[in-house]
């Protein structure tokens, strides 16, 4: 009778542990058969139906270019996509305020306008300036006017490139060539001239070339001042360029935006043949 | 049997779980926040992956040109802002709990000392300070100046031959309060510079507070605009716009050898400040920030500051300002202590404060 009672307990044992191991062991060797036969889509092509609509969709969710205006420097187009969705994502998570706190200060001293453009649907417009305004609406808060400060500056360099400052060269903007004795205004063929030779101009980046030139510079030859607001008015009796170019007998352009007003805005490499003949001759 | 198929099972199990917990470790490393293992690295691009945010308030060119030497120097990549010297005090005592900077550059010592004061800016001791002369590092250990700067008198002596032939030019205080040059002087606002903030502290400290406030009371009747930037100052009166400026001499002679005719005088006992680097709290043991205060007191770094803004490094093995000269030449008042200035700058901003809303 208890070599019976005996056997019975120990099969109890027994099949208590098979439990324990059986169970997770099923659960991974059943989840392998699923993933391996039941269809799931790895390594698969699957084709949808209506490519061109959802492409559509894609290009409306996505701005294409981004359009930026400054009141001396024009305009510039900004199509490098890591800029332009910078722009987008900052402006799109911007959050209302009902009043603006004026106590952080200006973003910028000059205001920044412009356009983020999209395939098909509304552009969106913006400013930056006391404050950020998208579709005429104030934005931001102390941390997001930040962000904005820092993207504003980052793309503010788009306007300091030979072309950009080779295009406010023409006809409609005074010229004038400054040197310690006298005052040129620039006629329309010098200017030209000039708007040619300031595009082929380099751009000076890499610092150990940028340091030569600078060691090398001696004083400026002349100055080359861009009026590009030719108005005068009663705050401001003597008229001042916006913008002046100080060049050097060794090629160096230094450039600065008078409103700017926080040293050099780009440093240019080049050989400005007009105006040296100019020189040549007073 | 079982218990063989039961083992095995187990066994795969286990190796399953080892194999996810492997993959995160490697994970994890790679983000790579150890120090040690950057600053072991002397090859360049020994900061790739990290980034700094730096606030500036000397010129954007500046500011510019010493962050993209770094960024190619150290592989680190690198924000900048520059505001004007009050705004940047400003804005770090809002951000006081929650900064966004890890580096505050330029301005004047003055704004440092105070934000030091405010538990702002934290001590650093760089390897490099020791190439520095002593009195020029904080005894605290949170700035570490870069260079030195003087107040002059600018004048457009184009407009001065014209409109006043054969008078000598302003070169003293008391010339400037000639009642004839009454809205021709251009001068930076305390209250946002570091340079009009050193000018009114210099007089009072060379004059005295009482004969000081009263110096100052009737230069104010004298300026014709303040201006939110010092350079701003020399810029429109070498253009031409105003007849005299009151600011630093190294943004006149930038303006000067650009070609336009601002003649510079450092008048007997004017002020001079420092303008120096330092880290904010929370960075102070951030590698990017820390090499790059290494990298800012540096040869070459000061020596790309001296090519660009004509300053006076104050290191002696930098280059010399072009026209510029050292501060032992220069006629400033000696005995002028900008750790001074920075006490009682609270009280001497409210006084100027209201002053110049009486008038």
């Amino acid at each position: 009778m208890n070599h019976f009672r005996k056997n019975e307990e120990q099969p109890r044992k027994g099949s208590l542990l098979k439990v324990i191991w059986l169970l997770p062991s099923l659960t991974v060797v059943g989840t392998v058969i699923i993933v391996l036969t039941s269809g799931l889509p790895y390594n698969k092509l699957h084709t949808i139906e209506d490519a061109s609509y959802v492409q559509q969709l894609s290009h409306q969710a996505v701005p294409e270019s981004l359009t930026l205006l400054d009141p001396v420097w024009g305009s510039v187009i900004i199509e490098q996509p890591d800029k332009v969705l910078a722009c987008y994502d900052l402006l799109t998570r911007l959050p209302f305020v009902e009043k603006e706190d004026k106590s952080q200060g200006r973003i910028r001293n000059r205001e920044l306008s412009g356009t983020i453009n999209f395939l098909d649907r509304p552009n969106i417009h913006f400013s930056i300036f006391d404050s950020v305004v998208v579709d005429g609406i104030t934005y931001g808060d102390a941390n997001t006017q930040l962000e904005a400060s820092f993207l504003a500056q980052e793309l503010c360099e788009a306007f300091y490139t030979p072309e950009n400052l080779s295009s406010l060269i023409d006809r409609y903007t005074r010229i004038v060539l400054r040197t310690d004795s006298s005052r040129i205004n620039l006629s329309t063929t010098a200017k030209k001239q000039l708007k040619e030779e300031i595009l082929a101009c380099k751009l000076l980046r890499d610092n150990d070339q940028l340091s030569e030139v600078l060691r090398g510079k001696g004083n400026a030859l002349c100055q080359i001042e861009i009026y590009t607001d030719d108005t005068q008015t009663e705050n401001k009796p003597r008229q001042i360029p916006q913008i002046y170019i100080a060049v050097y007998a060794n090629g160096l352009l230094a450039v600065y935006d008078v409103d700017h007003s926080v040293g050099s805005d780009m440093h240019l490499l080049g050989d400005l043949q007009s105006i040296h003949s100019i020189l040549r001759q007073r | 049997m079982k218990k063989a198929v039961s083992l095995l099972l187990t066994f795969t199990l286990l190796i399953g779980c080892g194999c996810s917990s492997a993959s995160s470790a490697t994970t994890w490393n790679n983000v790579s926040t150890t120090p040690s293992s950057n600053a072991d690295r002397n090859g360049v691009n020994a900061l790739s992956g990290m980034h700094l945010n730096i606030l500036g308030s000397y010129h954007e060119d500046m500011v510019r040109r010493l962050a993209e030497m770094f960024e190619t120097e150290s592989g680190c990549t690198v924000s900048y802002l520059r505001i004007p010297t009050g705004e940047g005090v400003t804005k770090l005592t809002a951000e006081k709990d929650n900064p966004t900077f890890n580096v505050y550059i330029g301005g004047t010592v003055d704004a440092h000392e105070s934000l030091k004061y405010q538990g702002i800016l934290a001590a650093y001791h760089s390897p490099v300070e020791n190439e520095l002369p002593v009195e020029y590092i904080d005894p605290d250990g949170v700035w570490k100046a870069q260079y030195i700067e003087t107040l002059s008198i600018g004048v457009n002596t184009e407009r001065w031959e014209k409109e006043y032939p054969g008078e000598k030019i302003p070169t003293t205080l008391q010339d400037l309060l000639n009642p004839a040059l009454r809205g021709e002087i251009i001068t930076p606002d305390p209250s946002t510079s570091g340079t009009g903030y050193t000018f009114i502290s210099s007089v009072l400290q060379l004059m005295g507070t009482e004969e000081g406030w009263k110096y100052i009371r009737a230069f104010n009747e004298q300026v014709g605009q303040y201006t939110i930037s010092g350079y701003t100052a020399a810029e429109k009166a070498g253009l031409g716009e105003y007849l005299i400026c009151v600011n630093f001499l190294a943004d006149q002679l930038i303006v000067n050898i650009s070609g336009y005719p601002l003649k510079s005088t450092v008048y007997e006992g004017a002020g001079w400040s420092i303008c120096p680097v330092s880290v904010v709290s929370g960075s102070e043991k951030n590698i990017a920030a820390q090499k790059f205060i290494d990298f800012c007191i540096s040869k070459r770094a000061l020596d790309a500051l001296v090519e660009l803004a004509n300053c006076v490094a104050v290191r002696n093995d930098c280059i010399a300002p072009q026209d510029g000269n050292r501060l032992s030449e220069l006629n400033v008042n000696h005995n002028y202590s900008p750790i001074k200035a920075a006490a009682d700058k609270a009280d001497i901003l409210k006084r100027f404060s209201i002053l110049v809303d009486d008038e």
